[in-house]
């Protein structure tokens, strides 16, 4: 029964990770209904074991993980008690982990950052979940070593420029490592309906003239997001995977707009889509779409973490093509929505290996 | 037979060309037809054709030097051109910099490069004789709008102030207009039917009929100079307090709002979007979910309005008032020295133009 068990380490314990920690314990029993791979390569959500976590604020240092997933600044609604896990939340790398916007949310820990490298190995942590917030650039580079030196996968759920990075991608592959990212993609958030609308569109030979995805929400990431350099960043990455959903060039405007922290973990996107049809006649389409950030987020990292594992088992090193471009949003080659879909089932059926 | 008002702008911008179009398209409307687009036109004795445009005042060098007719539609104006200008005979004059343009807008904006070039603007207003000045600086130029402020006052000109840099609703130069004795409107224009009138409105609503507020927003976007202008957080300050008091004063409980201006989308030209959401509960606490769009040409919403209280500074000069308008502050403006219920602004309004309220 362990052998089937996935361990993994995550840094930041914001709202994803809560939704993680949550989907764990909920998807124990029942649910299958929710679920688009309930068994995923043989594997549950719930043969995902979290054996470290790390993070900088004070209120979730040396806690229980399933206390910390709950501590302000996290907004992610309980939706399931968990018990105590036996993993204490640890003193990570702070680096460049805040925006200056972030500053007045986040307090910080006066603990010690801890030996992430020893954790790693101590715990025997085979994968290493990037969760830290947007721009965390510095930070999410030590992490990098860190996992590198423990021989560990990484996924990368940031916008950090990590599976992209040459120099990175060619270490993973001489040490026969798997590489997962770059910035996750939400299972049905904005990013992938805005390119199943573009693409249904153009397949039905209207041209997209202008488009875009305003989004609010109250997680901290749309704090950070405010921050104009950490906000271009994420939004570059944003743009181009919508970008590509097209053969032509368009104008496209797409990204967090603005941070309202009453929302909590609630995510609001307001689309609007111009285009031309037959004769130059308009189409015009507008919608409001309203999601759960954390869950959203949850719900492609269980799959990717399930793939990490499969890809660690068949040895595949470097960069995981099929997952990244079905989960990330700026993976390192680019394959359509739903070539990525299919390469995407194929790989868990071992039909193709990475 | 009524006499002519003749009006001065700072910052002929995309608002001002709304204006200075409308002053032509709409110069043969007849009083006794519903005109589309006008609140009254004829405002009290005066028809809009009784405006004349008699100076304006700009730091873009594509526009300064050039007729009016003509610097209306100069980058980066992006008002749509809705009606032919004939020739005015005035030349754009170049008005004080101080802090009118942000940095990242210098080229945007085309400013000019030497300080000393501004005109001295009281004493223009003197020799044009103008009556009426409108500022149209942009947002955050709370500099340069206590400049030309400044000039109203020294040349005895009435002032409407379009923009959230605090003038009439800041009691200490609501006095010196009252000491000098001229009449001055504002601050931050409302637009004819713009978001900030419809959040309003839809709030009074909400609470009229016993629904609880538990949250709202209120996103804006667009693509002209107004919103690349507010890209820049610290240019913001007022125009946040202006619009989100504008929408909290209506309510008589606190609730969790946000407000703003939110993103610069270059490509919708002039043309805003708002998003405007609520929840609320209501009986029994059921909860009850609004969801509106708003699109529409940024300008011409504005123009619609300010060409109301232009005549409606000239109404108080006529009749001697001096300081700030109440009535006029209130019903066109998001930050009046007086908040009033936007039904009951429209119906003092009226009372004043017949004269039977004093501001």
């Amino acid at each position: 029964m362990s052998e089937n068990k996935i361990k993994i380490a995550v840094a930041g314990v914001g709202n994803l990770t809560s939704a993680l920690v949550q989907a764990i314990e909920y998807y124990k029993e029942g649910h299958d209904d929710e679920l688009i791979h309930p068994n995923l390569g043989g594997f549950k959500i719930s043969d995902i074991e979290i054996v470290a976590a790390f993070d900088v604020d004070d209120r979730k240092v040396n806690k229980d993980l399933s206390e910390a997933i709950f501590a302000v600044p996290n907004n992610k609604e309980k939706v399931i008690d968990v018990n105590s896990l036996g993993v204490k939340v640890m003193m990570g790398p702070l680096e460049d982990g805040l925006s200056e916007y972030t500053d007045d949310v986040v307090i910080i820990s006066k603990e010690k950052p801890v030996d992430v490298l020893s954790v790693l190995k101590e715990t025997r942590a085979e994968l290493l979940i990037l969760n830290t917030p947007s721009g965390s650039q510095l930070a999410n580079k030590k992490y990098v070593e860190f996992a590198l030196a423990a021989n560990m996968g990484l996924i990368n759920c940031t916008p950090s420029n990590i599976v992209r990075d040459n120099e990175i991608v060619r270490e993973f592959t001489s040490k026969g490592l798997p590489l997962f990212g770059d910035d996750l993609q939400s299972q049905a958030g904005g990013t992938v309906f805005h390119k199943g609308v573009l693409e249904v569109l153009h397949e039905q030979g209207i041209k997209v003239d202008d488009t875009y995805q305003l989004d609010v929400s109250g997680g901290l990431e749309g704090l950070t997001t405010l921050d104009y350099d950490r906000r271009t960043l994420k939004r570059t990455t944003k743009e181009n995977s919508i970008a590509r959903s097209l053969p032509y060039e368009t104008n496209i405007a797409a990204g967090t707009t603005d941070y309202l922290d009453f929302l909590g973990s609630r995510r609001i996107g307001h689309y609007w889509i111009k285009g031309k049809g037959f004769l130059g006649q308009n189409v015009k389409i507008d919608i409001t779409m309203q999601t759960d950030d954390g869950s959203n987020g949850a719900a492609s990292l269980v799959d990717a973490i399930r793939s990490g594992k499969l890809a660690l088992r068949r040895g595949v090193a470097g960069p995981v093509s099929t997952v990244c471009c079905h989960i990330f949003k700026a993976p390192p080659s680019y394959m359509s929505r739903t070539d990525a879909i299919n390469a995407f089932e194929e790989f868990i059926s071992g039909e193709r290996s990475s | 037979m009524t006499r002519r008002i003749k009006l001065a702008i700072a910052g002929l911008g995309s608002c001002a060309s709304a204006i200075i179009q409308g002053l032509h398209y709409y110069k043969d409307a007849n009083d006794e037809d519903i005109i589309p687009g006008l609140m009254h036109t004829r405002f009290g004795p005066y028809h809009i054709s009784d405006i004349d445009i008699v100076a304006a005042f700009d730091i873009n060098t594509n526009k300064i030097g050039k007729d009016i007719s003509e610097a209306i539609f100069e980058a980066p104006n992006k008002a749509r051109k809705f009606a032919e200008v004939p020739k005015l005979g005035v030349e754009v004059l170049p008005g004080p910099i101080l802090d009118g343009v942000a940095p990242h807008m210098r080229k945007s904006f085309f400013c000019y490069e030497n300080a000393d070039d501004a005109v001295d603007v009281a004493h223009v207003l003197k020799e044009t004789g103008a009556e009426v000045l409108v500022n149209f600086l942009p947002v955050g130029s709370d500099e340069a709008t206590r400049a030309y402020a400044q000039a109203a006052l020294d040349s005895g000109v009435a002032f409407a102030n379009g923009i959230p840099s605090f003038i009439v609703s800041d009691p200490v130069w609501a006095k010196k207009f009252e000491d000098a004795g001229i009449p001055a409107a504002g601050d931050d224009i409302k637009s004819q039917l713009g978001a900030t009138i419809l959040h309003r409105v839809l709030m009074q609503l909400m609470n009229d009929r016993g629904i609880h507020v538990k949250e709202t927003y209120q996103l804006n976007v667009g693509g002209n100079t107004d919103f690349e202008n507010m890209k820049q957080e610290g240019r913001l300050t007022t125009k946040r307090i202006s619009k989100t008091e504008a929408v909290t004063s209506v309510l008589p409980y606190d609730v969790p709002t946000r407000i703003g201006p939110s993103d610069y989308v270059p490509f919708l030209d002039d043309e805003k979007v708002c998003y405007l959401h609520a929840i609320g509960h209501n009986f029994g606490d059921n909860p009850i979910n609004v969801n509106l769009k708003l699109s529409v040409q940024d300008s011409p919403n504005s123009a619609g309005v300010m060409i109301d209280v232009i005549r409606a500074l000239a109404i108080a000069q006529d009749r001697g008032l001096k300081g700030p308008m109440f009535s006029i502050s209130a019903y066109s403006f998001k930050h009046p020295p007086k908040q009033i219920p936007d039904f009951e602004g429209k119906e003092r309004v009226e009372q004043f133009i017949r004269g039977e309220i004093d501001a």
